[in-house]
């Protein structure tokens, strides 16, 4: 008789405390996760941003002689409309948080996707105006790449959103507001990641 | 010593207590034999041409000796333990727990960081006179690599040496490049393609040849000789065969070689015009021609006939070697491609032609003359 | 979960094909684990022959038994299989088998992300392979893969780095799903100060795997961008550079190294203790060694690059040579931990203490190579192929060794023969020994890495074929060990569920586990549960509650050992 075989030779099964304590702690692991997803995806935009400024810092003019940057306009209302829907995100957090189910939930997060899916649209119509081909340098490689994947961010985010929403308007996510949150926090990382971009591709590149 | 029970508990014998005599002997010779081992890791490191060679040389023993008390205490520790620990069969017993004590961890932070801080900063001075610029060289050179070869010109002296690139058909050959000693030469390292590495383990000295990024550095032989070198930055299929000589010559035998090479070059092929075209094939980075002639008074068609797959050349005329001035240039050629090029017309005279990309590697004499003449 | 029925009588065997399709389709930690096992030790098969090959061409100056280019791939893949589908998911393996465990979970955070981390790792390993079905051949620029050379690759290298996207996403969903799972799942009673070393090893690998894969992620990405859609990140005829390259690469690989050694170390420092009879010496402050080491290792990458001219070698060689302050401390923890125990020489801890000799070599050279000035003389060279054996198989794959001889028992039920384990342990650390200490001599003699061949002239023919010949001793040992693996799996499950007086949780339990882990935990009060709980029911049994050897606590071991096949405690045979 050992020390262990004491422990694992109780009941014909385990402890239906040790299961509960399981489920109810890896559930609300998802918003942990997202955390840590989110920062792994900092990195990988930070690794580009890190280029586009060491390339920055290593000409005299920026962008490089001879571009012109791209057009502001379509750029400046999706950045309007991802903060806003960084904004009804939001509200649709609180409402989860909430003891109650709230029916509100859903129609939030669902005007979050639509700004999400505008914001999409924008940006890939925007492409079609560019006075400039991806491989004349450096800037233009950047902006092509960097908008390219926060595109890819986006409809990855919007498709995320659309997963909640049809849960939430299913009535699923009554009881559960993990999901809601960690969809949330994803968004909030594309809505400050578009801000970031918008900033230094865009107003950056006015010379 | 060993059972075939299931369980180690048991398995582990009974050993005598004695203390052996050929353990405390093996001991005694363990010692002597770790320190011949390490050292004699310098004794193959070459003695080095210049000073600054000999300031590596140095560092090594530094952190040597810095290095070798560590390694015996880690490896001296291991072993006494493992011969004076040693559980007793039937000693169940646990052993004086310790957890562990706050001076010991102090000391644990403290001496190596003690060790480290002697050893950078040995290394930064030593460092620091490494990549020093010396003032004045007599001497400058652009050393370029290119797959796979080293090209080297003597800036002042407008004089170009290369290698031949190896195939699987010939060994190809090393570019030889002469320094004079007791004099400081500045190397600017440039790369037509990839990267390289310029290494010759006399010098105790690398550095990269970085495409869009030249690296400067100067050296000063101290000891005349023939050393060997070669390009350690994986390159690409033929990395191994990148080798170049370096003849470390006392100046006036120096300054005879380099007259001899020029007048090899000067002589250069000589050839005469046949038409109003010519076709250069290049393969294995090198053309198949080393001199080429165009008739005066004409403009003539260079045909450029790529084989290297991938891989970009062009043709340049050059008024001579020294690339002082270009006269003419076509556009790069990607390979496999052929294409032709109209040169426009060229005094008559002597000129020197390469592929910009891959510089002397790939050079030659253009000829513009009378037919037959 | 199901209650699994762990205590049932043994019911008839089930048909192969549904027992095959349980660990297709299964999500149970415990076999995750023991498939990337599985799946990592094939592909070391598989690189290690390469290795063999390698060796045979390099035996002679001149030799032609591999052509230059067969040569760059085979090294080329070589060290990409390696590190990223050897060591990294073997010790991801044995953090999904033991991660849970330990911390007295009943399964990973998230265990469907966990198979398909898992998944991805086979289908992302056989994508790099697959390269040699193209007609250009597999991918031939290194595993660092400097530009431009590998922008001049074929379809063998754009399948280079579509599998190492995909190997870097496996890594990445599994690093995320350990950090949950330590964070939120972990029993009652087990705080952080508690947990064990292999788990908090897990922990800040994940955290480097976190956060320095992405960085490999954006290279690979502006390296599919270059070669296929015009951009001009590495041309520095554009604007773009080198450099670019060198520290997105660097900036992950350095962390990435010691991303293949924590969880070595933490197996360390979990059999020293065990085979010592004492507690790991300074506990706390071998956590705070690792943390330290995980932050620092972000700072040091430029030591890759001194002979570049790109980066400050200044800089960089003070960052490198401080991180060796913290390993050094972990160094020193296992040194005083085994001073003055009761060491028993199990295979386990014969390969935790060839570990540690190894890996001392392997880290002075490091040192060595972190002085810029003397790096400058050896970079490149045979010099550094040393050192990356000497921390990479000296120290990772000693210390998965050490593990796999520890953790056998505890996933299969059977120990591995110990005769077996004690004879590879000194064929290879011998021959590893003979193998690749010569290679510093080449080096500091100027013997270039990745060269497919040299001259006679060079005088180097004489240590390369010694290092051939016991380069061969390598394989044996492994076929040793391999053997000794199959030996043993044919042998009946007599494993008792501690066989070597273990402190952490998974010793708690059945060897092999029930698939829900434990019908119980003991209560957790020291970073040692269960050799306290042995201590208390040795002191209970003393006391008097029965004659020795009788049941001296609930429970009813005949039922237990009727379930799993004759377990038995340590003490049952006396
Ligand atoms: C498991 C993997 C691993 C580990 C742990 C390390 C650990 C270290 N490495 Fe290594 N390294 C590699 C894998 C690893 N390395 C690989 C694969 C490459 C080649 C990449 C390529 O292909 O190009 C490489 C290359 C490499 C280079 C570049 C060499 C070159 O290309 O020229 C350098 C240079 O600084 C370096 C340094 C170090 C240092 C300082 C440590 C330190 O962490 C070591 C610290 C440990 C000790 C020092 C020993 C114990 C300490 C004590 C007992 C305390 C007292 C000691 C002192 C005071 C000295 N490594
Ligand atoms: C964990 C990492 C690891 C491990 C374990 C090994 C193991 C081995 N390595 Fe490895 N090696 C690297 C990582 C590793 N290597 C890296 C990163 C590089 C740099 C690559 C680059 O430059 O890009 C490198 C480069 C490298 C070179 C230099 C190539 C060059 O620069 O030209 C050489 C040369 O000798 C070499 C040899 C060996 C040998 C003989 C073994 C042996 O120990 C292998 C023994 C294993 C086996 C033999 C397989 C096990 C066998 C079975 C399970 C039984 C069945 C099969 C057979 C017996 C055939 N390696
Ligand atoms: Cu040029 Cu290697
Ligand atoms: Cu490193």
């Amino acid at each position: 008789m050992t020390a262990s075989e004491q422990v694992a030779s109780g009941a014909a099964g385990p402890d239906p405390e040790l299961l509960d304590r399981q489920a109810v702690r890896s559930a609300s692991g998802a918003v942990t996760g997202m955390v840590l997803f989110v920062a792994s995806e900092g990195v990988f935009f930070a690794a580009f941003l890190g280029i586009y400024a060491v390339s920055y810092a290593a000409v005299r003019v920026w962008p490089p002689a001879g571009i012109t940057g791209p057009s502001l306009v379509l750029p400046t209302i999706g950045v309007l409309v991802l903060l806003a829907s960084g904004g009804v995100i939001g509200q649709a957090m609180r409402l989860a948080r909430r003891p109650e189910y709230h029916r509100g939930v859903t129609l939030w997060l669902a005007a979050g996707l639509a700004g999400a899916v505008i914001f999409g649209v924008l940006l890939a119509v925007g492409y079609a105006s560019i006075p400039f081909g991806v491989g004349q340098g450096i800037y233009e490689s950047l902006f092509y790449v960097i908008t390219g994947l926060e595109l890819a961010h986006v409809v990855g985010g919007a498709a995320l959103l659309a997963v909640v929403v049809a849960r939430a308007s299913s009535g699923e996510l009554a009881l559960r507001r993990d999901p809601v949150q960690a969809a949330a926090i994803y968004w909030y990382f594309v809505v400050g990641l578009g801000v970031v971009i918008y900033a230094i591709l865009y107003l950056g590149a006015i010379r | 010593m060993m059972r075939d029970t299931m369980t180690p508990d048991s398995a582990v014998r009974k050993r005598e207590p004695v203390h052996h005599n050929w353990r405390r002997r093996a001991l005694q010779l363990a010692l002597p034999i770790a320190v011949l081992l390490v050292t004699s890791g310098c004794g193959v490191l070459q003695p080095g041409l210049s000073a600054k060679a000999r300031d590596v040389h140095g560092l090594f023993y530094i952190i040597l000796w810095l290095a070798l008390p560590v390694f015996l205490f880690v490896e001296g520790m291991l072993v006494i333990g493992v011969i004076r620990f040693r559980r007793r069969r039937g000693d169940d017993a646990e052993p004086p727990q310790t957890y562990g004590s706050n001076g010991a961890y102090a000391a644990f932070f403290a001496v190596p960081l003690a060790i480290i801080v002697v050893l950078l900063s040995f290394g930064e001075v030593t460092v620091g006179r490494v990549d020093r610029q010396e003032p004045h060289p007599a001497e400058r050179l652009v050393v370029t690599g290119s797959q796979w070869q080293w090209s080297a010109r003597y800036v002042k002296e407008g004089l170009s040496a290369s290698g031949k690139t190896a195939t699987d058909k010939s060994a190809g050959r090393p570019l030889t490049m002469a320094l004079p000693a007791g004099q400081t030469t500045q190397i600017t390292l440039e790369s037509a393609d990839v990267i390289h590495g310029f290494y010759v383990p006399g010098m105790l000295y690398m550095k990269n040849a970085v495409p869009g990024h030249p690296n400067v550095f100067t050296v000063t032989p101290t000891r005349t000789g023939i050393y060997r070198g070669q390009c350690t930055q994986f390159c690409g299929l033929w990395h191994s065969k990148m080798t170049l000589v370096l003849e470390v010559l006392t100046p006036s035998k120096f300054h005879a070689w380099v007259q001899r090479q020029q007048q090899a070059q000067s002589k250069g092929g000589s050839c005469a015009p046949t038409g109003s075209s010519i076709t250069l094939t290049a393969q294995h980075i090198t053309w198949d021609k080393s001199c080429i002639a165009a008739v005066a008074g004409k403009p003539f068609q260079v045909t450029i006939n790529n084989k290297d797959a991938g891989i970009a050349h062009n043709f340049a005329i050059w008024k001579n070697s020294s690339l002082k001035h270009r006269l003419y240039q076509t556009p790069n050629v990607t390979g496999p491609a052929t294409k032709t090029f109209t040169v426009p017309v060229l005094p008559p005279g002597k000129y020197y032609f390469q592929c910009d990309v891959h510089g002397p590697a790939m050079s030659g004499t253009l000829i513009i003359g009378t037919p037959g003449g | 979960m199901t209650t699994t029925d762990v205590l049932a009588k043994p019911a008839a065997p089930r048909p192969r094909s549904a027992r095959v399709l349980d660990w297709l389709t299964t999500t149970d930690h415990k076999k995750i684990g023991i498939m990337y096992i599985v799946n990592s030790l094939v592909f070391f098969a598989f690189a290690g022959t390469l290795a063999m090959l390698l060796r045979t061409q390099l035996m002679q100056p001149g030799n032609n038994v591999l052509s230059p280019q067969s040569f760059n791939e085979a090294f080329t893949i070589h060290g990409t299989v390696m590190i990223f589908l050897v060591i990294l998911p073997l010790l991801s393996g044995f953090g999904n088998y033991f991660v849970p465990l330990q911390i007295g979970a009943l399964d990973m955070a998230f265990p469907r992300v966990n198979a398909a981390s898992f998944w991805l790792l086979p289908i992302g390993g056989l994508t790099i392979v697959a390269g040699y079905l193209t007609k250009g051949g597999a991918a031939a620029a290194g595993w660092t893969n400097y530009v431009p050379l590998s922008l001049q690759g074929g379809t063998g290298e754009d399948l280079w780095i579509l599998g190492l996207l995909i190997v870097g996403t496996s890594s990445l969903l599994g690093a995320i799903n350990f950090i949950v799972t330590v964070l939120r799942l972990r029993a009652p009673g087990m705080s952080m100060t508690r947990v064990p070393i292999f788990t908090w090893a897990t922990v800040t690998t994940s955290i480097l795997i976190v956060l320095a894969v992405p960085s490999l992620t954006a290279g690979l990405v502006m390296l599919l961008t270059d070669h296929h859609l015009g951009t001009v990140f590495f041309d520095p005829s554009h604007g773009g550079s080198i450099a670019n390259y060198l520290n997105t690469f660097w900036f992950f690989g350095h962390p990435e190294v010691y991303m293949l050694i924590m969880g070595a170390w933490g197996v360390v420092s979990e059999i020293i203790p065990v085979f010592s009879g004492k507690p790991l010496y300074g506990y706390r402050i071998v956590i705070l060694a690792l943390m330290l080491i995980m932050a620092l290792s972000f700072t040091v990458w430029g030591h890759h690059m001194y002979t570049t001219g790109i980066v400050d070698d200044s800089f960089f060689s003070v960052t490198t040579e401080l991180i060796s302050v913290p390993t050094g401390l972990l160094v020193l923890a296992w040194l005083f931990t085994l001073w003055k125990g009761k060491l028993r020489f199990e295979p386990p801890m014969l390969f935790a203490l060839g570990m540690i000799a190894m890996f001392v070599i392997g880290g002075i050279d490091g040192v060595w190579m972190a002085s810029p000035a003397a790096d400058f003389a050896v970079h490149d060279t045979y010099f550094v192929v040393s050192h990356i054996h000497y921390v990479l198989l000296g120290g990772s794959l000693f210390g998965i060794f050490a593990g796999l001889y520890y953790w056998f028992p505890k996933m299969t039920g059977r120990l591995l023969d110990r005769k077996l384990g004690i004879w590879q342990f000194w064929l290879l650390i011998v021959s590893f020994n003979v193998t690749f200490f010569p290679m510093h001599f080449l080096g500091l003699m100027g013997m270039p890495r990745r060269v497919a061949t040299y001259p006679v002239s060079s005088g180097w023919g004489m240590l390369n074929l010694i290092e051939t010949i016991s380069a061969y001793v390598i394989a044996l040992s492994m076929l040793v060990g391999l053997a000794n693996i199959i030996i043993t799996l044919r042998r009946p499950r007599t494993a008792p569920a501690d066989p070597w007086g273990g402190n952490s949780l998974e010793w708690a339990t059945m060897s092999p586990p029930p698939a829900h882990n434990f019908d119980m935990l003991p209560e957790i009060r020291s970073e040692r549960p269960v050799r306290d709980l042995r201590i208390a029911l040795s002191a209970a049994k003393a006391a008097g509650s029965g004659p020795p050897g009788a049941p001296a606590a609930p429970g009813a071991p005949g039922e237990l050992a009727a379930g799993s096949e004759g377990a038995a405690g340590p003490e049952a045979g006396q």
